[in-house]
C-alpha cells in the first residue's frame, strides 16, 4: 500500500465511489477514505428512486433536466442494479388541479418523459390506488439500492486499482497531507488532489483543510412497510411536499419523505409527529397501507447548497481541495464526472470520462452458477447483487438460510464480508438484507455472527460485540415506530437480553472495532 | 366449580395443573403457539435485583417484598413462590421430565449465545452442566452445527467471558461440531463415570411446555383450541369468554402473555380491555439491552393480591391473570420470566 496519491476521495457515499470509479477509469490513482462502511452517510438512507425528473419539472427545471438525462444513463450503465419499475405522478380529490398542466408543461421543457393517463388506466396499473385519484401521469421512475449501487462503484473502482478504505476518518488535512484514523491507528497519506465528497459533512471536512463552505441540512424521514403495496413509484402530483412518494423497494414498501431543517449532523432522532405525517399522506395515496406492517422508520440529511429548495449540485475549487457537494441520488454520476474533471485538469490528466457509456459491472450470463443453483435463486441474487452475482460462485455451496424474513443464504454472508468492503454484520446486512425483515435481525443476528466465526472472520469476543453493535442499529430504527413494533422488541429483548443475558454481558466485552 | 383457562404457556399450563391437582373442572383454550414455546425451558425465579446479581432468591424476593410492592412477587409472598415451584417440581416430576434446584440458591447455565446466565430450576440434564460444575474439570461441549449452534463457538466464548464473570476457569474447554456419537459415545467407552449434560436451548420451551400440557390432560384437563378475543362481563363477573366459540365457566384465568404470547396489542389487553399499569409515555430506551430494562417491560395488567384484574376501576373477582401478562415486573432483566409464571399461576389456578 503505498502512501501518495494523485487523488485522495473522502467520502464514500455514491458521489464518493462514482468519483473513485470514474477517476480510476481515468487511469487516475485514487484513494477513497470512508468514515464508516459505505453508503452509511446520506446515500443509504435515501429511498434510491432513480427520479424521472419530474418531481423537479416545475420548481427546479435544470435538476429536472439532469435528472432525466441520468436516469436515461445508469439504466445503461448500471441496468442489473436498477429495478425499472415505472412511476405515476397522481393527484387526489382537493389537490390544486391546475397544477397538471404546469406539470405537463415543465415535463416537456425539461425533456421528461411523461405520458397522461387516466384515472382508471391508474387504477389498473396500480390496484391499491386510492380511488379518489383525479389525474394520473405516468413518467419513467425507477428503483435502486442505493447500497448495492455504491458497492458496484467501489467495486469497479477497486478493480481499477483504486483503493477504498472504509472505517477511515479523516482527522487533519494539510496541503497534500490526509491523516485519518483507522482500527484506533492513525495513518498519513499524500495527495496531490484532495475531493471533498462528503455530502452533508462538507462543511466539517473542508474546516479540517481550513476552507469554509456552507451546506444546509434537510432531514428526510422515511417509513418501511412489509410487504408490495405498489409495483411502481407512486408520486403526489402537487407542488414538491412532505410524504409525496411511495415505493417498492425489494420486499417493502416505502413511504417517504419529510423535508425539515437539521442543525446537528450526528444525531436527528425521528419524532412521532413525521411517522403519523408519512402515515397519513401514504395512506392517503394507498389506503391499504394502514393495515400493512410498518417495520422501521428511518432517516437521512440531504445536502442542500444555495438558497431556496433547488436541488442542484455545486462543485467548488480551491487550491488542490475540491468541494462538491448537493444534488441527489439520481445524479451522482454527473456530479463525479464534474469533479473528476476539475481533478484531471489540476492534474494535467487528459483522459475522459467513461462513465456514461462504460458499464458499472460487465454483465455476463453465469451458466455454471445457473447449473448449482437453479435459474430461480440466481435470478433472486440477481434482484439483489447485479452483475456483482456472478462472483458469487466460491460462495454458492453455502446455501443454508442465515436470514428467513429475506431469504438470505450463508454464502451471501461470506460472500459480502469478503468481497463487498464489509467489516461487521451491519455492513452485511446493507449488502444482503440480513436483518432488514419483519423481525429486525432477532432470527439472523446471533445466525450471521456464527457464520462469520465459523469462516474463521471474527473472533468469539468481535461476534459478540457485533452482535451487540447490530442489534443496537435494529433498536434504532424500531424506535420511532414502536407503537406499531411492540411486539418485535420484546421478542430481541426475550431473546437476547433474557434468554442470552446480553444486558449483563455487555460491560463485559470490550469495546472494539472488529475488523474481518 | 369450572374453570377456563386462556392461553398455554407456562403458566396457562401451570393453572391448569393446579386447578386440576386440586380437583377442579378445567378448560384450557390454547391458540396454538405461545412464547413459552421460543424460550430456554429453564426456570429464571430471580437472577438479578437493581442490577446486582442475586445468589439467592429466596433473599432476593424477600428484599424485593420490602422495596417493589407491586410486584407479582410481592403481591404473593415468599412463601407462595416457594410452594409454587415445589408443585412444579412435583408436576414435573410426574411428566418424566424431572427438574432440579432449588429456590435457595440459583445456578449459571451456558447458553448457546457463547454467555452464562443465572437461573433457579432447570431439567436434570441441564441443571448437570451447570457452569458452577466445570471447576477443575474438562468439559467438552458438543453437538450438530445448527444455524444457531455452534459449540467451538460456545467453547470459545466461554474461555473469554468465565474469568470476566468472575466464574471459575475450567481445567480445559474443548469443542467438537462432531456431536454425541464422535465425542460423548467414545468417551463414555473410556471414562464410563463421565456424562453427557445438556446446555438449554431456544426453543426446549416448547417439548417442556408440551409434556406438561400431556400431563394435564392425564390428570382431567380438556384442551381446545380457539382464539379468544371477546368477553361477557356482567355485575362485576366474567360469564363468558369468546372465540370461534363460546366458553362459559365459573371462574376464569387469563394467561395470555404480552405482547410476545399476543396478549397485549400496543397499549391494550386483547380479551377484555383491562386496566393496565405503569404505561409511561417514554416506552423503552435508546438501546436495546439497558441495564435498567425498558419501561414497556413494566407494562402490564394491574392485580390486587388475589391477582384479579380491573376493568374501568371495577374488579372483576372471577377473573385472575397469571404469568408475562402482569405488570410491574420486568422477565427480561430480573431473569424472573417462568418464576413469575408459575407463582402467579399456581396461585391463580388454587383459587377454590
Amino acid at each position: 500500500m503505498g502512501s501518495r496519491y494523485e487523488v485522495c476521495i473522502i467520502g464514500g457515499g455514491i458521489t464518493g465511489a462514482g468519483i473513485a470509479r470514474d477517476l480510476a477509469l481515468r487511469g487516475v490513482d485514487v484513494i477513497l477514505l470512508e468514515r464508516g462502511d459505505l453508503s452509511t452517510g446520506t446515500t443509504g438512507r435515501s429511498h434510491g428512486l432513480l427520479h424521472s425528473g419530474g418531481r423537479y419539472v416545475v420548481t427546479d427545471i435544470e435538476s429536472a433536466r439532469q435528472c432525466a438525462s441520468e436516469n436515461e444513463i445508469l439504466r445503461k450503465i448500471a441496468g442489473s442494479f436498477i429495478h425499472a419499475t415505472g412511476g405515476l405522478f397522481v393527484s387526489l380529490k382537493g389537490d390544486d388541479d391546475s397544477y397538471l398542466e404546469r406539470f405537463l408543461q415543465g415535463c416537456r421543457s425539461a425533456g421528461v418523459k411523461a405520458r397522461k393517463i387516466s384515472p382508471e388506466e391508474a387504477l389498473k396499473l396500480e390496484p391499491n390506488l386510492s380511488s379518489s385519484v383525479e389525474a394520473a401521469v405516468e413518467v419513467n421512475d425507477a428503483v435502486a439500492d442505493p447500497f448495492m449501487l455504491t458497492v458496484a462503484n467501489a467495486y469497479a473502482a477497486h478493480e481499477e486499482g483504486a483503493e477504498i478504505e472504509t472505517y477511515a476518518r479523516v482527522v487533519e488535512i494539510a496541503g497534500e497531507k490526509v491523516s485519518y484514523l483507522q482500527n484506533h491507528r492513525r495513518h498519513t497519506i499524500k495527495a496531490e488532489v484532495i475531493i471533498n465528497a462528503s455530502g452533508v459533512w462538507a462543511g466539517e471536512v473542508a474546516k479540517l483543510a481550513g476552507k469554509n463552505i456552507e451546506v444546509k441540512a434537510y432531514k428526510g424521514t422515511i417509513l418501511v412497510y412489509q410487504g408490495r403495496a405498489v409495483q411502481r413509484v407512486l408520486n403526489h402530483l402537487r407542488l414538491p411536499s412532505q410524504g409525496d412518494i411511495l415505493l417498492p423497494h425489494q420486499s417493502t414498501t416505502l413511504v417517504g419523505t419529510t423535508f425539515i431543517p437539521e442543525a446537528k449532523l450526528e444525531k436527528f432522532p425521528i419524532a412521532r409527529e413525521e411517522v403519523e405525517l408519512l402515515k397519513r399522506e401514504g395512506a392517503a395515496k394507498v389506503p391499504l397501507i394502514r393495515k400493512m406492517k410498518l417495520i422501521r422508520a428511518y432517516a437521512g440529511l440531504r445536502p442542500i447548497v444555495g438558497e431556496g429548495k433547488e436541488r442542484g449540485y455545486a462543485l467548488i475549487e480551491d487550491g488542490n481541495f475540491i468541494t462538491i457537494t448537493g444534488g441527489k441520488f439520481t445524479t451522482f454520476r454527473l456530479m463525479a464526472e464534474r469533479a473528476s474533471d476539475a481533478a484531471c485538469r489540476m492534474l494535467g490528466v487528459r483522459a475522459r470520462c467513461l462513465t456514461a457509456k462504460e458499464p458499472i459491472i460487465e454483465e455476463g450470463e453465469d451458466e455454471k452458477l445457473k447449473a448449482k443453483l437453479g435459474e430461480r435463486t440466481v435470478g433472486r441474487l440477481y434482484k439483489k447483487y447485479g452483475a456483482l452475482t456472478q462472483k458469487f460462485a466460491p460462495y454458492a455451496g453455502k446455501k443454508e438460510v442465515t436470514c428467513l424474513c429475506e431469504g438470505v443464504s450463508e454464502g451471501e454472508v461470506i460472500f459480502s464480508a469478503k468481497e463487498l468492503f464489509c467489516k461487521n454484520i451491519r455492513d452485511i446486512r446493507r449488502r444482503t438484507r440480513l436483518g432488514m425483515g419483519f423481525c429486525q435481525g432477532r432470527r439472523c443476528t446471533l445466525e450471521a455472527a456464527l457464520a462469520l466465526f465459523s469462516e474463521g472472520l471474527i473472533s468469539p469476543e468481535e461476534a459478540q460485540m457485533q452482535i451487540i453493535n447490530s442489534l443496537r442499529e435494529r433498536w434504532k430504527g424500531l424506535i420511532p415506530v414502536m407503537e406499531e413494533s411492540l411486539k418485535e422488541a420484546k421478542l430481541i429483548e426475550a431473546t437476547y437480553a433474557c434468554a442470552g443475558n446480553y444486558d449483563k454481558i455487555k460491560k463485559h466485552i470490550s469495546g472494539l472495532v472488529s475488523f474481518l | 366449580m369450572k374453570l377456563v383457562v386462556i392461553g398455554s404457556g407456562i403458566a396457562g399450563i401451570v393453572a391448569a395443573l393446579r386447578a386440576a391437582s386440586l380437583k377442579g373442572e378445567v378448560l384450557l383454550v390454547s391458540q396454538g403457539k405461545s412464547a413459552t414455546s421460543r424460550s430456554l425451558g429453564v426456570v429464571d425465579v430471580l437472577g438479578y435485583l437493581n442490577g446486582e446479581e442475586v445468589k439467592s432468591p429466596e433473599e432476593g424476593i424477600k428484599t424485593l417484598a420490602e422495596t417493589k410492592e407491586e410486584h407479582p412477587y410481592s403481591l404473593l409472598g415468599f412463601k407462595k413462590v416457594a410452594e409454587s415451584l415445589n408443585f412444579f417440581k412435583s408436576m414435573a416430576e410426574e411428566a418424566g421430565i424431572p427438574f432440579k434446584g432449588g429456590i435457595e440458591e440459583n445456578i449459571h447455565v451456558a447458553t448457546q449465545f457463547g454467555t452464562v446466565k443465572p437461573t433457579c430450576l432447570a431439567l436434570e440434564e441441564v441443571y448437570n452442566a451447570r457452569v458452577e460444575e466445570w471447576h477443575s474439570r474438562a468439559v467438552a461441549i458438543a453437538g450438530k452445527e445448527e444455524r444457531n449452534f455452534n459449540p467451538g463457538f460456545v467453547a470459545a466464548s466461554l474461555a473469554e467471558l468465565l474469568p470476566k464473570l468472575g466464574i471459575a476457569q475450567p481445567a480445559r474447554i474443548s469443542a467438537s461440531a462432531d456431536g454425541y456419537d464422535l465425542v460423548i459415545k467414545p468417551l463414555k467407552q473410556i471414562a464410563p463415570g463421565e456424562k453427557a449434560y445438556a446446555l438449554p436451548m431456544l426453543g426446549d420451551g416448547s417439548f417442556i411446555a408440551q409434556r406438561l400440557l400431556e400431563h394435564a390432560v392425564k390428570l382431567g384437563v380438556k384442551v381446545v383450541e380457539d382464539r379468544i378475543d371477546r368477553a361477557r362481563v356482567e355485575g362485576g363477573e366474567v360469564k363468558e369468554v369468546m372465540g370461534r366459540e363460546s366458553y362459559k365457566g365459573d371462574a376464569f384465568i387469563l394467561a395470555t402473555g404480552d405482547w410476545v404470547g399476543g396478549g397485549l396489542s400496543g397499549l391494550k389487553e386483547k380479551v377484555f380491555g383491562l386496566e393496565l399499569l405503569r404505561v409511561e409515555e417514554k416506552l423503552v430506551r435508546k438501546t436495546p439491552f439497558p441495564e435498567k430494562g425498558h419501561p414497556y417491560s413494566r407494562v402490564g395488567i394491574k392485580v390486587d393480591e388475589s391477582l384479579s384484574p380491573f376493568y374501568r376501576g371495577e374488579k372483576i373477582s372471577n377473573l385472575k391473570v397469571a404469568g408475562a401478562l402482569l405488570g410491574g415486573y420486568d422477565y427480561c432483566t430480573e431473569k424472573s420470566g417462568w418464576g413469575v409464571a408459575i407463582s402467579s399461576a399456581y396461585v391463580a389456578g388454587g383459587m377454590g
